[in-house]
């Protein structure tokens, strides 16, 4: 028996999506452009890499993929201020997943900014990376397959 | 919205723990030193913006796995072909 409850929006992009609340994540300061909302799902598509966050208010939704698919050699420093945002209080608590955006048919990943997801409590937030060598656009190419 | 005048080599002071320092100006530039603590993030406002603006790009996009996958499978052909 479980206590959880479950609730269904509904995505123009998407369709019905039945949400646990196993499933929402927290945003305390929203994501950059989206600042008033905080409270997104996160579901896989299908069985690949790729998620949906979906806003549970409005129809905006963003498609993640996993940072270690994303680039070679990704890494960063997480700031004070994003840990203690989240609390988090181990690094392997943490899951770091980047923005896909598709612009002319190419596929790019946001390396600037990517989002940091505190699994414990399952608050997170958009990090801006400030280093001239992440850019915004890096044009994705993964090895399928693997 | 506060507006203070300064000059080279003075200061302000926010909140007890950040200050802000006219270093140098040259021109139109100023150069400015800023110490807060750690928690404190400082950006300049114009990478915030084209964050902002690609997040409004990518969060109103409707794509679904298959369609994805296709552009992956192109991406690969094409690195694979400079490779």
């Amino acid at each position: 028996m479980s206590s959880q409850s479950v609730r269904v929006i509904e995505s123009t992009a998407y369709g019905k999506i039945e949400v646990n609340d196993s499933h929402i994540f927290h945003f305390p300061k929203g994501i950059f452009g989206f600042d008033g909302l905080h409270d997104y799902v996160m579901m896989q598509v299908g069985d690949g890499p790729f998620h949906v966050l979906h806003a549970l208010d409005e129809q905006i939704s963003f498609i993640l993929l996993p940072a270690s698919l994303a680039a070679d050699d990704y890494g960063f420093h997480i700031g004070q201020s994003v840990i203690d945002m989240l609390e988090i209080a181990r690094p392997e608590d943490v899951l770091t997943y980047v923005i896909v955006n598709v612009i002319d048919n190419q596929i790019y990943v946001n390396l600037k900014a990517p989002i940091i997801i505190n699994t414990i409590n399952r608050k997170a937030a958009q990090h801006i990376i400030d280093d001239a060598s992440y850019p915004l656009r890096h044009p994705l190419s993964i090895r399928e397959g693997s | 919205m506060l507006i203070l005048k300064r000059k080279l080599g003075e200061s302000i002071v926010i909140d007890d723990h950040i200050e802000v320092h006219v270093v140098s100006i040259e021109g139109e530039t100023v150069k400015l030193g800023i110490s807060a603590p750690q928690h404190i993030q400082i950006l300049r406002k114009e990478l915030v913006e084209s964050i902002r603006q690609e997040n409004r790009t990518a969060g109103s996009q409707m794509l679904n796995q298959a369609a994805l996958l296709q552009l992956l499978h192109q991406a690969n052909k094409s690195t694979s072909k400079e490779g």
